[in-house]
């Protein structure tokens, strides 16, 4: 009955995958879209996620193929839709092929979804969603709007295009993307700030009901509902005292999430969630040197920083760009985000409590959103600041997390643990 | 503390002047003019989509939400759709627009999105005045009122019946030549803003009691079937702006290029020059970029 430590993981890991695999099989085969290039087709579906900008297009989610339409009329998550066109085909990996249809024939056939009870609450998390974007929208000018409103709940419906060309030059594209990051600053900003008033307990426990309403105010998409069951599972182990605890919650909330839904895995919000998520497990009680200490900044900087040591290949192999001095520009603004984040909260709360204050406390937050504006403006139109690296092989990817594991485990503090 | 001092020394650095703002904004093939003087704003035309946005940002101090008028020379998708998202996101004290009806997705919104804001809608015709403080726009065009304001009021807004909007106004043949001309006058500064207009509105504007007209907004883009040599001739402008952006129909074209040319106006194009702001304090005037 006796195994060594060591083999009984590896069976149970190899488990794992072999179910992975198989889930993955099952999946693919259930939903692979046999489509040729420049079919014409017609679909008869409903839109699956929440339409969003991109230029003076509106494109539009519904089945897995993306629709890119006229900017109006606006069409909304739930509205069954009769759509005829030509389908572009794009694969981008063996498991990801993406389905285009360019300006085809639309015609919205129910207004609205009442059929399904779940489906009517996603519907109202989105109505939600969009009254509290449009809360800021009134009170700011761009792009401070759109950038709150990306930082805030994740979404970059309505971002100026040059301002986003700057975010990726300067290679701080990752604090519109909402993932586990967001929700490991709110409850770490939210905690320290009730420990003060509340004794632990329930500062955790107010907490977790803080990530909770984030993640019904970012309109709970999947990517943030994941997000927020890793980021609040390990937190909470982790400040319980329990270190290993939070690996293991981790590890295990990552793997019953890919059984679920084996196509995930090559989710960019998935991945970036999980990676930051096990940085600030794996990383952060490394990272002690003398900036740490300074009060308050410096442990922002160690919690970002531990994130972004995990993340940094998936966001370079994603995104393609490089920028020189981006550790510079993230260590100048990421250290606001927290204030931003609950400033921008007081403001969309008074949109729903008290709408004169919104304006005042709009004030209040304009003043660092423009900070971190007028700064990533002025880096993003450096031309040196960014190189574009084209295609980044995995090879590096690799290597980069290989030596990452090294670092990690030489440290005295795990070599024990193993 | 540290907030409080920063937002009463970014107030203090964002006080407007008391000069006038000519701006064309830079948002691609498609018009959105503001006109800022002191703490009132003016914006004509919305461009084709959001980036009008960042253009008020960037000539608004951050703590004005309102802008005084907006104008809509007239409803098609490259002078409107913007407005629809300026419409959403700051107040508007009142409309200026023809009551003239195009049947498109951007039009119905927009007509949604100016009802839904409550403000006064006036539909206007030659010889009136708007005045905002020191500033006054002349109207040249249309002659006469266009349309039925029933457009612009809620009769129909139950039903949300198109029809019954469209009975009262049915489309003109070529909304291009219904766009309202504005002359702005600010002390002996004077634009003249002319929407989309072709030859034959050209023709029939009234310019015999026209001051000497310094910036002229060049008609549709620089479509060579505006901006008439007699036209350009009667006016003589100083700067002649166009306000026009990648597109598939050659503007600005070589033939309107030309003719502005032979009358000795100086040129700036949105395209090639990114946003055109021309200041004046009543008397002298100057433009950006040099």
């Amino acid at each position: 009955m006796f195994m060594s430590g060591l083999k009984k993981r590896l069976l149970f890991i190899s488990f794992f995958v072999l179910l992975y695999l198989f889930r993955l099989y099952s999946v693919q085969s259930a939903d692979r879209k046999n489509i040729p290039d420049q079919a014409e087709v017609r679909i008869v579906a409903r839109v699956t996620q929440q339409p969003y900008l991109k230029g003076s297009n509106q494109i539009i989610n519904v089945n897995g193929f993306l629709i890119k339409t006229e900017r109006f009329p606006t069409y909304f998550y739930g509205q069954k839709l009769v759509i005829v066109g030509k389908v572009k085909k794009r694969v981008i990996n063996p498991f990801q092929i993406e389905f285009t249809l360019n300006y085809p024939a639309i015609q919205v056939v129910e207004k609205k979804q009442t059929l399904i009870s779940k489906i009517d609450l996603k519907a109202w998390l989105f109505g939600v969603k969009s009254s509290l974007e449009q809360t800021i929208e009134r009170a700011l000018p761009e792009p401070q709007s759109s950038l709150l409103i990306g930082i805030l709940l994740g979404s970059k419906r309505q971002m100026p295009e040059k301002f986003l060309q700057s975010l990726r030059n300067t290679g701080t594209i990752h604090v519109i993307v909402a993932s586990g990051y967001n929700i490991t600053v709110i409850a770490g900003f939210l905690i320290s700030g009730l420990v003060l008033f509340v004794n632990r307990r329930w500062a955790l426990i107010l907490a977790f009901l803080g990530i909770v309403a984030y993640t019904i105010m970012a309109g709970a998409e999947p990517p943030i509902v994941r997000a927020a069951v890793m980021g609040s599972l390990t937190y909470l182990a982790q400040l319980l005292g329990r270190e290993k605890d939070a690996i293991v919650c981790l590890f295990f909330a990552a793997t019953v999430m890919l059984l679920i839904s084996p196509l995930i895995l090559f989710d960019i919000g998935f991945q970036l969630s999980f990676l930051a998520t096990a940085g600030i497990l794996f990383i952060y009680p490394l990272l002690n040197g003398k900036i740490f200490k300074f009060p308050l900044l410096g442990d922002e900087l160690r919690v970002t920083l531990s994130a972004q040591i995990a993340a940094l290949p998936i966001l370079l192999f994603n995104f393609g760009q490089v920028s020189f001095i981006s550790p510079l520009i993230n260590a100048l603004v990421l250290p606001i985000v927290p204030l931003i984040m609950s400033l921008g909260a007081a403001v969309v709360g008074a949109g729903l409590l008290a709408k004169p204050l919104v304006q005042v406390l709009g004030w209040f937050v304009w003043l660092p959103l423009t900070y971190f504006v007028k700064l990533i403006e002025w880096f993003g139109q450096l031309p040196w600041v960014s190189f574009s690296i084209g295609e980044l092989s995995w090879v590096w990817v690799a290597g980069y997390y290989l030596l990452l594991s090294l670092w990690i485990l030489k440290k005295p503090r795990f070599s024990s643990s193993a | 503390m540290i907030l409080l001092a920063g937002l009463i020394w970014a107030t203090i650095f964002q006080l407007p002047d008391s000069r006038l703002h000519l701006i064309f904004c830079d948002v691609g093939q498609g018009d959105a003019i503001l006109v800022t003087h002191r703490s009132n704003q003016i914006l004509i035309d919305g461009g084709p989509d959001n980036r009008v946005l960042s253009c008020l940002a960037n000539h608004m101090p951050f703590w004005d939400r309102e802008i005084e008028l907006v104008i809509l020379t007239h409803p098609e998708a490259d002078h409107l759709t913007g407005l629809i998202d300026v419409i959403k996101r700051y107040d508007i004290t009142q409309f200026v627009v023809n009551s003239v009806v195009n049947d498109s997705a951007g039009f119905w919104e927009f007509r949604e999105t100016v009802l839904a804001e409550a403000a006064s809608v006036h539909s206007p015709q030659a010889k009136e005045e708007i005045k905002i403080g020191p500033l006054g726009f002349k109207v040249l065009w249309p002659r006469h009122r266009r349309g039925d304001s029933l457009v612009w009021s809620h009769f129909a807004k139950a039903s949300r019946d198109r029809q019954s909007v469209l009975g009262v106004a049915s489309p003109p043949s070529d909304i291009n030549e219904t766009s309202i001309v504005l002359q702005l006058a600010f002390g002996k500064f004077n634009a003249l803003l002319t929407g989309d207009i072709g030859f034959d509105t050209e023709e029939k504007l009234d310019l015999a009691n026209l001051p000497g007209i310094e910036v002229l907004k060049v008609p549709h883009h620089g479509s060579k079937y505006s901006s008439g040599e007699e036209f350009l001739a009667k006016l003589n402008p100083e700067l002649a702006v166009i306000s026009v952006g990648k597109n598939r129909w050659g503007h600005p074209t070589e033939e309107v290029l030309n003719r502005l040319l032979s009358v000795g106006a100086k040129v700036l194009r949105t395209d090639q020059d990114g946003e055109v702001e021309i200041v004046s304090d009543g008397k002298n005037w100057y433009y950006k970029p040099k």
